[in-house]
């Protein structure tokens, strides 16, 4: 980390944190929203960007976590804290049940089969009782703008932070890094590639489950249309690749971009329909021209200046 | 002995690329497997390092049945390998590719190992570098470097000098048979006959997923069936 980078962090935390003694209601609840996308899209990060497994049913973790969070506070009476330490371990241990098979298989087997269930999970939840079936759900919530930001804020620095740990600088992120490139060689190099690309997706699918708890307990109401659709997933792929897959800062910056794009749309609007218009010219954009995603951009712009100072 | 594969068989569908296949390895040898292209030698390898499911035989390592073990626990017995195409962590540097191997030691011995090879095999100006940017030769040292990081008793080499420049050949089969002096073994698949003659003292020549003729350079040049299998009748 460079000598500016971590005064330049501290005061962005600073900002961030101080942000709801300075915001109405109505920004506060689009910075809310900004710190979701952005805890979802570097959950994904973990296992689509540093392990290479493009997973398309991620979102199913977020509608998990909602429910399961829902579900223990109003069938079990459990308080919200305790709902969503439920709704993170029921992501991640359903996550490691659908990993053992899935992840077997690879490139777009493997996008299809989470796919596959994500949808196999959105028909349940719309089948069952106790989520309210095609109904949906009513949570008790706190309608406090201020307590959810700061519940959001804390969600997604420590997803962020332990995913930088994790994946940047530690030994389980070279080996994951390792399969990425090349899994049969690392696991001929005395990789278990198997267990760690389990541990990942089981990590990886903790952070939506509580945010998606986190979720419903600031909307009050949730429905398989709205925590378990197809388009949560698709907006976090969109957003990493915009970012920058495998990145730490790249899932950051492309859901603060498409998020506040998304607002912005809406304001001027009161429709969805150029949003989703925006997200395909994004997602042509990308693979036509940014194969590497806005960091991957930054680091190509820089290296010929870097050159050219080497060669001076 | 180190490796003992017996009556080894792969098929794909209708084809049999390994067909009753044996290879004995003692350890502090160098053994070479030579044959024409597509007589089974890269699927022996894949066979023996636990890449492909056996649809036959057993495989003995340091005289335990390693038969269907997965890849990762064979090499963490002591077996390691290399590609015909360097499998590379493409995007990672140079320095991190010798890393991997080795992560679960304690880093300072780590990097030093790492160096070390590095400066052994003249990468240690590119250690920054991601490895996608090395030459072809590069590459394969750096694959063959990334092997040696687990320090295996046994090296499956599948054409270790192709590309990489003479004067680096003489080095690299300079550093191979140190190794074998201090007791590591290798099975090596190579085209150069001048590499198999430098360093291998028994040579394998497989024809159909099988071998045909095991001995001496001379003895199997000799051979008739081999003859044919290259010549053709």
């Amino acid at each position: 980390m460079g000598p500016l980078r971590l005064p330049a962090l501290a005061a962005f935390l600073l900002l961030t944190l101080l942000a709801p003694l300075a915001l109405n209601p109505f920004w506060l609840r689009i910075l809310t929203e900004i710190l979701l996308w952005m805890g979802l899209a570097v959950s994904w990060n973990i296992i689509g960007g540093y392990t290479g497994y493009l997973n398309f049913g991620h979102g199913a973790f977020f509608g998990v976590g909602a429910y399961v969070t829902a579900i223990a506070m109003v069938h079990a009476g459990l308080p919200f804290g305790a709902g969503l330490l439920l709704g993170g371990c029921a992501s991640a241990a359903l996550a490691a049940f659908i990993g053992l098979p899935t992840l077997r298989l690879r490139g777009a087997y493997f996008a299809i089969a989470t796919w596959a269930f994500a949808e196999m999970i959105r028909q349940v939840a719309l089948l069952l009782e106790v989520t309210g079936g095609a109904f949906g759900m009513r949570v008790p919530g706190l309608l406090d703008p201020n307590f959810f930001y700061y519940v959001m804020w804390a969600a997604v620095a420590g997803t962020c932070a332990i995913t930088y740990g994790l994946m940047e600088r530690s030994r389980m992120g070279y080996k994951l890094r390792a399969i990425r490139e090349q899994e049969e060689a690392a696991e001929t190099l005395g990789v278990a590639t198997t267990r760690l690309k389990l541990a990942a997706f089981a990590l990886s699918a903790t952070f939506p489950g509580v945010l998606g708890g986190i979720y419903g307990y600031w909307t009050t109401y949730i429905h398989p249309d709205s925590v378990l659709a197809g388009s949560v997933t698709d907006q976090m792929v969109v957003m990493v690749l915009l970012g920058g897959l495998g990145t730490a800062v790249g899932p950051i910056l492309g859901a603060v971009l498409l998020q506040a794009v998304s607002r912005f749309l809406w304001l001027q609007t009161e429709q969805s329909v150029l949003y989703i218009i925006f997200i395909g010219l994004v997602i042509c954009v990308v693979v036509q021209l940014l194969p590497d995603g806005l960091v991957g951009l930054w680091a190509r712009l820089r290296r010929p200046q870097r050159e050219a100072g080497g060669a001076a | 002995m180190l490796l003992e594969a017996r009556d080894l068989v792969k098929r794909f569908g209708g084809l049999t690329a390994v067909s009753g296949m044996d290879l004995a390895v003692a350890p502090g040898t160098i053994v070479g497997l030579i044959g024409p292209n597509g007589s089974g030698k890269t699927t022996l390898f894949n066979l023996v390092s636990g890449l492909y499911r056996l649809d036959g035989g057993t495989v003995l390592f340091k005289g335990q049945d390693v038969t269907g073990l997965s890849p990762h626990r064979i090499a963490r017995l002591g077996l390691g390998r290399t590609f015909q195409i360097p499998a590379l962590f493409r995007k990672m540097t140079v320095e991190e590719n010798l890393w991997v191997p080795a992560i679960d030691e304690p880093w300072q011995a780590v990097r030093r190992r790492a160096a070390e090879w590095l400066d052994l095999f003249r990468l240690t100006p590119l250690r920054a570098e991601p490895a996608e940017v090395l030459s072809g030769g590069q590459q394969k040292l750096l694959e063959l470097a990334r092997a040696l990081m687990r320090d295996p008793d046994l090296l499956l080499l599948d054409e270790c000098t192709a590309g990489v420049q003479p004067a680096m050949v003489a080095e690299l089969l300079e550093a191979i048979r140190r190794l074998r002096d201090r007791g590591k073994a290798f099975v090596i698949i190579e085209h150069n006959m001048e590499v198999i003659q430098d360093l291998c003292e028994q040579i394998v020549v497989m024809h159909e997923g099988r071998a045909i003729a095991r001995g001496d350079l001379a003895a199997v040049k000799q051979d008739a069936a081999v003859v044919e299998a290259y010549l053709g009748r």
